[in-house]
């Protein structure tokens, strides 16, 4: 007799072991009678069309968490010194005494109805300070991460208390109106120039005594560009996206997971779409700081490396947003000025001054004269020299300062 | 605030913000930093640059190493098929494995009562200093006199992500720094030119925990190792795209940094003139880097020494590139060559078959990478570094508890060999001892943990005071958490 069972292997050289199950044998006719009966098939049949019907509806698997029932639980026992194979006594479910939550907490909701109640000030404080860091670059507490005794004191306590209650109370944890609110304020309307004797003074802006200036974080540098060139796919949700990245790098172990660049729209979506796996990051994004993955961040340390230029430089994909924004210069005028202002406004939304204008027109100018000589060149990046000498004008302009802080 | 003691924590951690950690970089650049003057291509004014997380820094004291080169064999190869002679498991090869193996111990596959399994391979003592090798590496024979085998190291994690994160970042669990990330950090770079610290793979997979084992996890980013690539690009995106010549590029940069200087005279923000540097240093690393890659360089009968593969992802030309990257001051090098575990579940696996391929795969690569190093004066200041992350059952691995076609081991965490080898490490010496069987380290075990305490006294840091403070604990690589001692007994 054999058994075949529908369990996965995981891997090539791992055996599939089936843990726990039960075979039953009976000699009492009945059984096979019963498993013969002629429209015992007819309801099998239904319920695999069933099912069927039911994997045809379009949808997608998110796991929700959910309590489960109470014959559904489990034991939750202490493991001995952390060992899981030596069990002590039995535990519930409770909110852990040094947190100072109410006592009779047995239920997530409980849990969570505690953490954003009226009693418990630092879930609003958290959240504020991260939100406020979001836009200035900076926490009032500097540990976004670390509220407790080894983080950092809030610079303006009574700000952050005042930004908790109102993020609570008046926007009732709506984060859209509380960032306008943040946004529309005068400090954060302020001028990111600065003196050299405020630079002095105050060389991280802890004061803010000028407006926030800082680097975009790996996602945006990726986003950015996608809107200015127009290529953005707006479309929301949905299965991950594989954008191009380099041979050689993702190279899954055991499972034989392939990269399967994505073509069409899907090549173009936002940053947040990539598909992530801890073992194998996409390499643009790592490179601008972007997490791994292996540990919980709050907080991202921005760099500024020789690496990241190279990214925004010659990765194929920025050279793609290049050629589509150069595109879009090329196709809003005839003219090269009003080419060059269209694409920094895009950009900046500012026009550009007339020294930068300069700049460019003199970089266009030599380009352009290279280009022509060298046709061959010319022809790989477009099908014109004139617009092949935009493309790499639009790649410079997504590398100035102007494009890659905020 | 007026509370000193939060005062003090406090302005501790102001320092680990990235201006004041950037900063604090620059400080003290002692006689590391000055000697790295004489051959190092750029400006002082750029070295001196605040922003420059690579300035090389001067470690507690001394060092006795400059710069490590670690040979991963991922997968982990059998200990006693290359350096652990053991007559006594020759004699019960084939008989079942004694109960007190098997008590309370887990194994990876290995179901009921194994058969021992004797080495499939014949020993000899080799070199001045007769130290015990296999039949398998007859190349590396030739260096064992520089060689000091660590034979007694051991793990606690019997899985290859695990054991390899353990091993290469002193935790099990992803998100500590590993060793060169460690160690760029500590000592900066000598070579502004190229990435301080650099991974290559071959043997066609990454290794299984992923980019973690050369990950920065808690220190700033910039400290990750960066993958490099035998084939295309070295230095993913080094090149300029297709249509873009090199003085097309340097025309754009002129204008680039004309925008910037603007930017910068206007806003005052000193992160745009980092930025302007920044370019100019990755335009000069599509020079150097394009260079150090350039293996072509190197005449025929260099790459014969190595074995090399034109054209291919192979471990011989790794170690060529990791000695032409020592060679321009890459701190840190880590090759990983994936193919090494030995289950005996095919051909692929068998230590007959599988293992003496990837055996012949290393074995004139390395001789050559030690010889080279030792001809050109750079064994002195390089560490190089070979295990797997762990060892291999002196049982024969039963899959399902059945006796397989092919020759394995299980996966053995209880002993492995790891050798090390130039920069300050006792050269012909054999350290530890596992016992008749090979089945535990008994004499002198050594731990990772125990391993990076070692690395980093090396390297000139007392491991104990070179940590940086994350989640309330003072981290070190020697893992603050975990007992550790630096094996003095190795070091010259």
């Amino acid at each position: 007799m054999t058994i075949h069972h529908g369990a996965v292997c995981n891997g090539e050289n791992q055996n599939c072991v089936l843990r726990r199950f039960r075979l039953s044998l009976s000699n009492n006719p009945a059984l096979s009678q019963f498993v013969s009966t002629p429209g015992r098939d007819a309801i099998w049949q239904e319920l695999d069309s069933l099912k069927n019907q039911y994997k045809a509806i379009p949808g997608l698997n998110i796991p929700v968490m959910q309590e489960r029932g109470d014959d559904a639980r489990r034991e939750t026992r202490l493991f001995v010194r952390g060992n899981r194979t030596t069990l002590d006594k039995l535990v519930t479910p409770a909110i852990p005494d040094l947190l100072g939550g109410p006592e009779n907490a047995d239920n997530r909701l409980d849990m969570a109805r505690w953490i954003i109640g009226s009693e418990n000030p630092l879930a609003a404080r958290v959240l504020a300070n991260r939100l406020w860091a979001t836009m200035f670059g900076n926490g009032i507490v500097e540990t976004l991460e670390d509220f407790g005794s080894s983080g950092a004191l809030p610079s303006h306590p009574r700000l952050l208390d005042h930004l908790a209650l109102r993020l609570r109370d008046h926007h009732q944890w709506h984060l859209k109106p509380f960032l306008r609110e943040i946004a529309l304020s005068a400090t954060y309307g302020q001028d990111d120039r600065t003196t050299s004797l405020l630079l002095e003074l105050d060389p991280r802006n802890r004061l803010l005594a000028r407006g926030p200036r800082q680097r975009l974080s790996a996602e945006m540098v990726r986003d950015q560009a996608l809107v200015v060139s127009g290529l953005l796919t707006e479309k929301i949700g949905g299965k991950p996206v594989y954008p191009p990245q380099p041979d050689g790098i993702w190279r899954s172990v055991y499972n034989g997971q392939k990269w399967d660049t994505s073509t069409g729209p899907d090549r173009y979506r936002r940053a947040i779409y990539t598909y992530r796996k801890r073992t194998s990051g996409y390499p643009g994004f790592l490179t601008f700081d972007a997490p791994t993955g292996d540990l919980c961040t709050a907080r991202r340390i921005a760099t500024n490396t020789p690496l990241q230029a190279l990214v925004t430089l010659n990765d194929p994909a920025h050279i793609e947003f290049a050629q589509a924004y150069a595109k879009r210069m090329a196709d809003h005028h005839s003219e090269l000025a009003k080419r060059l202002g269209y694409g920094w406004k895009l950009l900046t939304l500012r026009d550009p001054d007339p020294e930068t204008l300069d700049t460019l027109t003199r970089l266009y100018e030599d380009l352009l004269a290279e280009l022509k000589t060298t046709p061959g060149d010319s022809a790989k990046l477009a099908d014109s020299p004139e617009r092949a000498t935009l493309v790499i004008v639009a790649n410079t302009i997504l590398n100035s300062d102007a494009a890659l802080n905020r | 605030m007026n509370h000193p003691f939060l005062q003090f924590q406090h302005d501790r951690l102001q320092h680990q913000t990235r201006r004041h950690f950037l900063n604090n970089c620059s400080v003290g650049l002692g006689g590391l930093w000055l000697a790295s003057q004489t051959s190092s291509t750029l400006g002082a004014t750029l070295d001196k640059d605040p922003a420059q997380p690579f300035a090389p820094a001067a470690p507690h004291f001394a060092p006795k190493a400059k710069r490590i080169i670690y040979l991963h064999m991922a997968g982990a190869p059998s200990q006693l098929e290359l350096f652990e002679h053991k007559p006594e498991l020759t004699k019960f090869d084939g008989k079942d494995c004694p109960d007190e193996f098997l008590e309370g111990k887990q194994f990876a596959f290995i179901q009921g009562v194994p058969k021992m399994l004797g080495s499939v391979f014949p020993f000899h003592q080799a070199g001045k200093s007769g130290q015990w090798i296999s039949d398998r590496l007859p190349h590396f024979e030739e260096v064992i006199d520089d060689v000091c085998f660590i034979k007694s190291m051991w793990s606690d994690q019997f899985n290859h992500a695990p054991a390899q994160l353990l091993l290469h970042t002193g935790s099990q669990n992803p998100g500590s720094p590993s060793t060169g990330a460690w160690t760029t950090y500590g000592l900066g770079s000598e070579n502004q030119n190229l990435p301080g610290f650099i991974a290559l793979t071959s043997g066609g997979k990454n290794p299984d925990a992923g980019k973690s084992v050369w990950g920065s996890g808690f220190l700033p980013s910039v400290y990750q190792g960066v993958q490099c690539r035998s084939q295309g690009d070295p230095v993913l995106y080094l090149g300029n795209p297709d249509g873009v010549s090199r003085n097309l590029r340097r025309r754009s940069l002129d204008a680039l940094s004309e925008l910037n200087q603007r930017i910068a005279t206007e806003v005052g923000d000193p992160e745009t003139l980092t930025r302007i540097a920044q370019y100019e240093m990755a335009f000069r690393m599509q020079m150097h880097a394009s260079d150090a890659f350039d293996v072509t360089q190197e005449p025929a009968h260099v790459h014969e020494a190595y074995a090399t593969k034109p054209g291919q992802e192979a471990f011989s030309n790794n170690c060529l590139l990791a000695r032409r990257l020592a060679e321009r001051g890459v701190r840190f090098i880590q090759l990983f060559d994936w193919g090494w575990d030995s289950h005996g579940t095919g051909p692929d696996t068998d230590l007959r078959q599988g293992f003496v391929t990837k055996c012949e795969e290393i074995d004139k690569p390395i001789a050559a990478l030690l010889k080279d190093l030792k001809q050109r004066g750079l064994l002195d200041e390089t560490l190089v570094i070979w295990s797997g992350e762990f060892g291999r059952t002196p049982m024969r691995e039963n899959r399902g508890g059945t006796t397989m076609r092919n020759v394995g081991r299980d996966h053995h965490p209880a002993a492995y060999t790891l050798w090390i080898a130039g920069g300050g490490v006792k050269p012909g010496l054999t350290y530890g001892e596992t016992d008749a069987l090979g089945y535990d380290a008994v004499v002198d075990r050594v731990s990772a943990h125990d391993l990076h305490a070692t690395l980093m006294q090396l390297l000139g840091f007392d491991h104990k005071r070179f940590t940086y403070p994350f989640q309330g604990l003072d981290q070190r690589l020697s893992n603050v958490t975990k007992p550790s001692r630096i094996i003095k007994e190795i070091i010259a």
